[in-house]
């Protein structure tokens, strides 16, 4: 029979470990899925379905490296939630802004009136 | 039997297991912190076999297709994947794993959320439903046709615009 610290110390490793296996398996199940289904065709093109769109370009790119840069910063001291320059905030906020702008001019502007 | 039903039983059986183990335990009624003890690890054991069980039924219904992913990127009614939506899950996804791996660290739930990620996320969620607007309004062609008698008609129709 284990001692009382220790059983509970082992309790709390299996519990650890049964969510990360549980959440790393639902990561790679649902992107297979997503995959699969070919859910990111058409990530990149305009609206009109034939050229590539700059503005979904750009979010895209801000996308992933901010979201890379908050990740790595809490993999690497996982003790505290990393904060955000002020700076890249506001950079996503305007990619952000520019995406719409040009969403909007797509749907709304002359050439697609004509 | 219905593959639902399958599942209740499984964890039925788990906690009958749980209480024939509690029942036939050779507990000496001097020692009961001991009891208590065996009690807590019993019961937490149980509670992580039902998660995993749980899990492990829906990770299997997602694999199988029964729980449809398929428009979890794309816009209702167009095949074509949708950059708002997209911003917004992976958003959604580091935050929240960046959120368990804190709570996993320090076995706590942190006392105060930086405001820069709440920022992040409300810009992120902003912008998903702004594009939904868009996409909406652009989705209605709006006509206004002219009466013999002078007076005009004005009529909006739904109508299936590309891309989201």
């Amino acid at each position: 029979m284990c001692g009382t610290a220790s059983c509970m110390r082992s309790l709390e490793i299996a519990a650890r470990w049964e969510l990360i296996v549980l959440i790393v398996a639902f990561g790679a199940v649902t992107l297979w899925q997503l995959v699969r289904a070919g859910s990111f065709a058409g990530l990149l093109l305009a609206n009109d379905n034939k050229t590539i769109s700059p503005g979904r370009i750009q979010l895209l790119m801000v996308t992933v490296l901010t979201a890379l840069q908050y990740l790595l910063a809490t993999i690497h001291d996982p003790s505290q939630f990393p904060t955000l320059p002020p700076a890249l905030v506001a950079a996503m906020g305007g990619s952000q802004a520019v995406y719409l702008g040009t969403k909007a001019w797509d749907i709304f502007g002359p050439k697609s009136k004509n | 039997m219905k593959s639902e039903a399958k599942y209740i039983v499984m964890g039925v059986g788990i906690l009958a297991i749980l209480a024939a183990l509690l029942a036939f335990l050779p507990i000496d009624p001097s020692h009961t912190d001991v009891a208590f003890v065996k009690l807590k690890l019993a019961t937490g054991y149980t509670v992580l076999a039902l998660i995993f069980l749980l899990g492990f039924a829906v990770l299997v219904y997602i694999a199988n297709g029964r729980i449809d992913l398929s428009d979890l990127l794309s816009e209702t009614g167009t095949n074509k994947a949708s950059m708002s939506r997209f911003q917004l899950l992976i958003f959604t996804l580091v935050i929240a794993l960046s959120l368990f791996l804190v709570v996993v660290s320090k076995m706590e739930f942190p006392p105060s959320i930086p405001p820069e990620i709440l920022t992040l996320l409300g810009i992120s969620a902003s912008t998903y439903a702004v594009s939904k607007g868009i996409q909406t309004s652009g989705n209605q062609t709006t006509t206004t046709t002219q009466a013999p008698d002078g007076t005009a008609t004005t009529t909006t129709t739904a109508a299936k615009a590309p891309g989201a």
